[in-house]
């Protein structure tokens, strides 16, 4: 009987430590002093890991080694980064806590990440202002008086049935989609299909220059970033574009 | 043997050469006050010039300080627009008389032990003393001060003497070898003090200002704030403790700093304006109370400069005695310059506070009316949970799971982290502006915030904190608000109002022009009026003029 008491007793005190909130500050004690800096912090909310499917909600499939500079002119060095294109929002390591964090959009004005080929993506934040209206981030491919961007946005799409890791059926993939844009000053983002009949579309009064300026350069295909930006630097070399 | 000794000798001495040439600083700071001697609670007006005679000027913020032989009297810290900026110091009312120095310097300089900083001496006499007759002035050796050329800038005048209140014509010609040369001019009218007079034109302070370099921060529209964390029971320095920075307002600011060592803190605030309230929390794992000190962007004074009693001649005297009745009217007819205790701003930079875009607002006055927290949280709060049974507890949901977090959430009143629940439970209805809610694992920094419950109190005095421990409400004067065209006391405006004005003309002239012609009215003060013209040459050399005019 005394033995159930004694259980009981130590049931009870157990669960009324449990019941107890805790601070986050036992937390923030453990953090070391490099956790000190004078710049302003990256702000940010904790990024959770969603089920698994076919295809990646990132378009950066490692942590790749980028800066961020933030609108009131701070700028992040040599921070882990990655691109959640499924959910158009930046995506940060934190190795002091050890949490993926997603950056507020509203802090940053733009980032760029150097990936596996080496190369420098820069990617800006940019209001748009027609369907759907929101802040993205645009990686800019081509910098001029005509600016060349491709928004990067993973969508769901339904496909045939199949089985993921954990052996459920699912049927939607993640599919990365690819969008166009050319800015100038005056007219603002124009979405741009990546053809040929989209930059005639793009400059009417040249479009025999361009025709003969592709025939002779043999640029049929438009089908990637490499290719568009080929494409853009040969009008830039045509003097068609500034 | 020997050659290798040698060797090791010949990196050290390279070792020494090049962390020398690595903490030296070239950045400097010219200050041209409108006075050389004033009266106490009166204005000192001044511009001051950055320069760095080897590079570019890295640092947009000066401290310009008032100090006696023993201590620091008064400060302001002035922002630089194109390396030139405009600000005054206010000479406490009970400043016995004496000889102070006016030090103008960056943070920069601050923490170089090797730098110096140009001074400029002043006299001040106490509006109370009733017959001055000896002071203490300094003596200097001519390693202590700041060589200037004395050139002629063709300083004429209308008239050689005028009558009180009459108007002059003033022309500076400025010579041919310095046209295009000079950066600035500096022209300055005011009555001749016979005995600021003998003063240096700068002095300059050789002393090591901090003890140790502590890492130099380069202030760019931004000022520095350091402090020390100290127990209150022993007085130690309190090492790992987390301090907290709050500045309640709007679009509240917040900031962390985890105290090292020596429980030094520091913190970085930009774009900031006025004279700030800061809230300061150390916030450690145990029951003990701290003290905080924050230190002031002052220089220390160097008790090596030597001085000397001077006894007054006549002049002196009745010159003292004059300046000192004519502040004495003043303080009647005028209205004496205070320092705008109100006046602060913050440019954060973010659309949304530190803690993120809420996911909720609420105003609870828009609702039926609740006496207490726990009935807003129950009937308006939807994902708080507020337990007053278990000591205030205060646990918001994590909207992405679904689930109430296992830990208790950021609390803030008006911006201000609160770790005590309780201070939430008489808050009702009537009590609260706004609550915003954010229902998701926030970071700022290294910091985690299980979610942030925010409450908005229509009263904003925070008289709440009064009684929490650990917290620290201090008032700390930022970068001083741009006085941009303000300056020495304005012209008397009807015959039978006394005009006793000590300064008649200040301004500095940045274009290079071949003269100037300049208006100025002699004040009711009679004796001789100085002019004088300081050029600033482009590698920062200085070209000084002056000439005296008798008022009758």
């Amino acid at each position: 009987m005394s033995q159930k008491i004694l259980i009981i007793l130590i049931a009870g005190l157990f669960l009324a430590n449990k019941g107890k909130c805790q601070d986050s500050v036992g937390l923030w004690l453990k953090l070391p002093e490099q956790s000190n800096s004078l710049a302003s912090k990256i702000t940010g909310e904790r990024y959770y890991l969603k089920p698994f499917y076919k295809g990646s909600f990132f378009y950066h499939d490692k942590w790749l080694k980028g800066n961020v500079f933030l609108e009131n002119g701070e700028v992040f060095k040599n921070l882990d980064l990655r691109l959640c294109s499924y959910e158009g929002q930046l995506i940060y390591y934190n190795k002091r806590v050890k949490a993926t964090i997603t950056i507020d959009k509203h802090s940053i004005k733009e980032f760029n990440v150097v990936n596996e080929q080496g190369e420098k993506e820069i990617y800006k934040k940019i209001y748009y202002n027609r369907f759907p209206k929101g802040e993205r981030y645009f990686r800019l491919l081509f910098d001029g008086v005509y600016s060349l961007y491709v928004w990067y946005h993973t969508v769901e799409m339904k496909t045939y049935p199949y089985k993921d890791n954990n052996n459920i059926l699912r049927d939607s993939e993640l599919v990365l989609t690819k969008v166009y844009f050319v800015h100038t000053e005056d007219k603002g983002y124009i979405k741009i299909a990546s053809n040929r009949a989209s930059f005639l579309q793009l400059f009417p009064g040249q479009k025999r220059k361009i025709k003969r300026a592709f025939r002779r350069n043999n640029i049929s295909s438009f089908a990637g970033e490499p290719q568009m930006i080929k494409a853009f630097q040969l009008l830039k070399q045509e003097g068609i574009i500034r | 043997m020997i050659k290798k000794q040698f060797n090791i000798l010949s990196l050290l001495f390279l070792f020494i050469f090049v962390a020398n040439l690595k903490s030296e600083c070239k950045e400097m700071v010219y200050i041209f006050p409108d006075r050389n001697s004033c009266v106490s609670g009166d204005t000192i007006w001044f511009d001051v010039m950055v320069f760095d005679s080897e590079g570019k000027v890295r640092s947009n913020m000066v401290h310009v300080c008032l100090s006696s032989k023993e201590s620091s009297v008064t400060h302001s810290t002035v922002k630089c627009h194109n390396n030139w900026a405009h600000g005054y110091l206010i000479v406490p009312d009970s400043l016995s008389t004496g000889n102070y120095i006016i030090s103008a310097f960056t943070n920069r300089q601050k923490h170089t032990p090797q730098s110096k900083v140009i001074q400029k001496d002043v006299l001040v006499y106490n509006r109370f003393d009733q017959q001055i007759s000896e002071i203490s002035m300094p003596t200097y050796n001519g390693s202590q001060t700041v060589n200037y050329q004395k050139v002629g800038m063709g300083i004429s005048t209308s008239a050689g003497s005028l009558k009180t209140r009459g108007m002059a014509e003033l022309k500076v010609e400025i010579p041919s070898s310095l046209q295009g040369n000079l950066k600035a001019l500096v022209v300055n009218v005011g009555m001749a003090d016979p005995l600021a007079e003998t003063l240096p034109f700068y002095s300059t302070s050789a002393q090591a200002l901090i003890k140790k370099d502590t890492g130099v921060v380069i202030e760019n529209d931004a000022i520095l704030i350091r402090g020390n964390v100290y127990n209150k029971a022993t007085l130690e320095k309190a090492s790992n403790v987390v301090v907290l920075l709050s500045i309640s307002g709007t679009l509240p600011y917040f900031d962390y700093c985890i105290a090292d060592s020596n429980g030094a803190f520091s913190f970085y605030l930009k774009n900031v304006i006025g004279v700030a309230n800061l809230y300061i929390q150390v916030v450690s794992g145990s029951y003990e109370e701290y003290i905080v000190e924050l230190q002031e962007n002052v220089l220390v004074p160097e008790k090596s400069k030597k001085t000397g009693l001077r006894i007054l001649a006549n002049d002196q005297v009745a010159y003292i005695n004059n300046l000192i009745d004519a502040a004495y009217y003043n303080r009647l007819f005028y209205q004496t310059m205070q320092s705008p205790e109100d006046t602060f701003s913050m440019d954060i930079g973010f659309r949304y506070p530190f803690y993120g875009e809420p996911t909720k607002i609420v105003y609870p006055e828009l609702f039926i009316d609740l006496s207490d927290f726990t009935e807003i949280a129950r009937e308006l709060l939807f994902g708080v949970q507020y337990r007053i049974k278990q000591d205030h507890a205060i646990r918001v949901s994590n909207q992405v799971q679904n689930m109430l977090f296992d830990m208790e959430p950021l609390k803030l009143i008006n911006g201000i982290p609160v770790f005590d629940g309780s201070k939430f439970s008489k808050l009702g209805t009537n009590q609260i502006e706004r609550v915003e809610l954010v229902l998701n694992e926030r970071y700022f920094g290294d910091l985690v915030f299980k979610g942030v419950l925010a409450v908005y109190t229509k009263d904003k005095s925070n008289s709440w904190i009064n009684m929490v421990p650990n917290m620290f409400n201090l008032r700390y004067e930022c970068v001083q608000v741009n006085q941009k065209g303000q300056g020495p006391k304005p012209k008397a405006v009807g015959k039978n109002i006394p005009d006793f004005r000590q300064v008649l003309y200040h301004k500095t002239y940045f274009e290079n022009d071949k003269s100037l012609e300049i208006n100025f009215q002699a004040s009711d003060i009679k004796g001789d009026v100085i002019i004088e013209v300081i050029g600033i040459g482009k590698e920062n050399e200085l070209y000084v003029d002056s000439k005296k005019i008798t008022v009758q």
